[in-house]
């Protein structure tokens, strides 16, 4: 008698008596409730089979709470309590549950309980649900031992006992069943009604995948590079649909011999899992590839695989027009990112910074893809140009013919963060009658620059 | 066209009756309303803008349009941009009106079908409410085909060319080439489905308006 049954006090019938497990801080803390399911067919199959069934179960179960455990090889176990709110209540999980397990085509035996051994037990037994803990024993008692999942030789052992149900179990002493059956075995019947906590493994799901075809003969040729291409992605899609998971990111790389990799990667908008939107996407760079040489082997690696988003209705559909115009949006930005490269396609952002360069600064697709940022506080307060240089070109001497529109404006600081600027801007026009920004820098040798056009 | 419309048009985006032109944009300069057919900037079609050097006016010509057409809360599409010849400047297109969050730039590789095959994206994609491009040669085959996406789509399309491409034809609802002439941009009307063709002087709004720049408050 010890560990975590110390504080409970057995007499004569040992478990009959013990009282809850301390609930500290009661009332703050949401109830726990567990929602197991049983799913006889898994039994039969061949562990391999039945544990990668049940973790598409379980993956598909992410989405109704983060606590999703598998026990192989035929139930599952989610903790449900921080979800009842979200969801609206345990017949809409149940519901959602029921729906997702239908959908790989297996009979399944749900059961709610406080206690994810009791929810076990019960839906093992083909129990109603057991909502509450105050009588959570006399729901358990008279369920056959075998529910339990103990090892042959200890069921057999009860047995000979004349120890047949899990009430009997809990009519026996303590001290006597721990030391004839094990501690184990006492401690599951604790967890079961609650006296012990059980800490569980949340079920997470395999990080990245990878996949390699060589082709029937190397080429260079586009149109058996993509043929090659397609039949990876099949591969890739057909693995991630069993995981219910989705890409974000992954990279291509088409092997030579006698020549190094050519690779490119992707980053998508939005994660991905269907077939025909990443072949447009990979389809549209590699009509831009200059092959260095004919490919003999293509292999494609994904990044961490996300947990499928599942949406009303797919985003990603072939006719144009059935498409609403912000998820229109986001494709665009997504094929014209895939094909130009990270650093082709970007936004524009403003900032209250008086010095021209840091003013306007390039915003990255991810930004894009966010939220609007809010409307900038302060709009600039003098006429600038719609045009600038990427960086000041120094006028020629030809360039000097200019009429002066307007300045000096004196442009200076920066000296805090090592970007100093001390300039004298002027708006000029040229012989040929384009405006433009010029400005002569203050310190030696009082060069002059075109900086912007008025365009 | 009457008065009443023409002052409409400054506000409110107006379906127009005649046939081949459909809804348009109020440019946002009256005396250029007055020249289009509709009274602004054909919407679903393709517009040219020819013109041999930058800095005299020509995104100035465009902004007042392209601002309002960016603040339209209705859908969030994007304003493409592809291969400007400069960056663009933030602190202008503020200034402007432009909401920056809607503008999309995008550099194709040098390669003038990839520029093509963007724009193409652009406008076929249903995700643009407007694509400017700027680009040197096409056939008519490919512009064609941008006429047709961009009617399909309402999408406001311009594409920027330098002036020696006028030899080529091309199947433009409007073109338009721009120079500058006594400190004011010459827009010749070369072009427009469903008007006459025409010359006008606008006097863009530019830095000269202040003439005595003066010290900067920095």
């Amino acid at each position: 008698m010890n560990g975590a049954l110390a504080d409970s006090t057995p007499r004569g019938g040992a478990h009959d008596a013990a009282p809850a497990a301390p609930a500290a801080g009661a009332g703050s803390r949401p109830r726990a409730v567990w929602l197991a399911a049983h799913l006889p067919e898994l039994r039969a199959r061949a562990p391999q089979e039945s544990s990668a069934q049940l973790a598409v179960i379980a993956a598909a179960a992410l989405e109704l709470t983060p606590l999703v455990s598998p026990e192989p090889p035929a139930d599952l176990l989610l903790e449900v309590g921080g979800s009842l709110k979200l969801f609206g209540g345990l017949a809409a999980i149940r519901a959602a549950l029921a729906e997702k397990i239908a959908r790989q085509g297996l009979r399944f035996h749900l059961c709610a309980a406080p206690t994810p051994r009791a929810a076990l037990w019960l839906a093992r037994a083909a129990q109603a649900d057991a909502p509450d803990g105050d009588r959570l024993a006399d729901r358990l008692a008279p369920l056959p031992l075998p529910v339990t999942g103990w090892p042959a030789g200890i069921l057999e052992l009860l047995g000979d006992m004349g120890v047949r149900t899990v009430g009997d179990c809990l009519r026996l002493p303590r001290d006597g069943f721990a030391r004839r059956i094990g501690r184990d075995c006492l401690l599951e019947l604790d967890r079961a009604l609650g006296r012990a906590d059980q800490p569980r493994d949340a079920f997470s799901l395999p990080g990245k995948l990878g996949f390699q075809f060589d082709l029937p003969s190397e080429s260079i040729v586009l149109d058996s590079i993509v043929a090659a291409v397609d039949v990876l992605l099949e591969r890739l899609v057909a693995a991630l649909r069993e995981r219910q998971a989705q890409i974000a990111e992954f990279e291509l790389l088409a092997h030579h011999e006698r020549h190094p990799p050519t690779g490119s990667a992707w980053r998508l908008v939005e994660p991905a899992d269907e077939l025909a939107r990443l072949k447009t996407l990979i389809r549209d760079r590699l009509e831009r590839i200059a092959w260095p040489a004919p490919v003999v082997r293509l292999s494609l690696a994904t990044g961490e695989l996300r947990l499928k988003q599942f949406r009303a209705a797919s985003l990603f559909v072939d006719d144009p027009n059935a498409v609403d115009p912000t998820v229109a949006a986001r494709c665009l930005l997504e094929r014209l990112a895939a094909s130009c490269g990270a650093g082709g396609v970007h936004g524009l952002a403003f900032a209250a910074d008086h010095r021209p360069e840091r003013a306007s600064r390039q915003v990255g697709q991810d930004a894009l893809a966010g939220a609007a940022p809010p409307l900038p506080e302060r709009a600039p307060a003098r006429d600038r140009p719609l045009w600038m240089l990427h960086v000041p070109r120094p006028l020629r001497e030809a360039e000097r013919r200019l009429m002066f529109l307007s300045g000096p404006e004196r442009i200076a600081g920066g000296w805090w963060d090592g970007a100093d600027v001390n300039r004298d801007y002027y708006v000029v026009r040229t012989t040929r009658g384009d405006r433009l920004w010029i400005y002569r820098d203050r310190a030696a040798p009082r060069q002059w620059y075109l900086h912007g056009l008025f365009g | 066209l009457d008065r009443q419309s023409t002052l409409w048009s400054r506000y409110v985006w107006r379906g127009n009756q005649r046939r081949g032109f459909g809804e348009v944009l109020a440019t946002g300069y009256e005396a250029l309303d007055r020249h289009l057919a509709g009274g602004g900037w054909p919407r679903g079609a393709l517009t040219e803008i020819y013109l041999d050097h930058y800095g005299i006016g020509e995104l100035s010509l465009l902004m007042p349009a392209l601002a309002r057409l960016s603040d339209a809360e209705v859908e969030r599409k994007w304003i493409v941009w592809i291969a400007p010849p400069f960056m663009p400047y933030a602190p202008a297109l503020v200034r402007q009106g432009l909401r920056l969050e809607r503008l999309l730039l995008v550099h194709p590789s040098a390669r003038r079908r990839d520029a093509f095959w963007a724009i193409e994206q652009a406008l076929r994609s249903g995700g643009s409410a407007a694509v400017f491009a700027w680009v040197r040669y096409a056939d008519q085959t490919v512009l064609r085909r941008l006429q047709l996406a961009a009617e399909e789509r309402q999408c406001w399309t311009v594409l920027f060319r330098p002036l020696a491409a006028l030899r080529e034809g091309s199947p433009a609802a409007l073109k338009l080439a721009l120079s500058s002439e006594d400190a004011m941009t010459r827009i010749d009307i070369l072009k427009c489905r469903g008007a006459q063709p025409g010359r006008l002087m606008l006097e863009l709004a530019g830095a000269e308006r202040h003439a005595n720049g003066g010290e900067a408050e920095w």
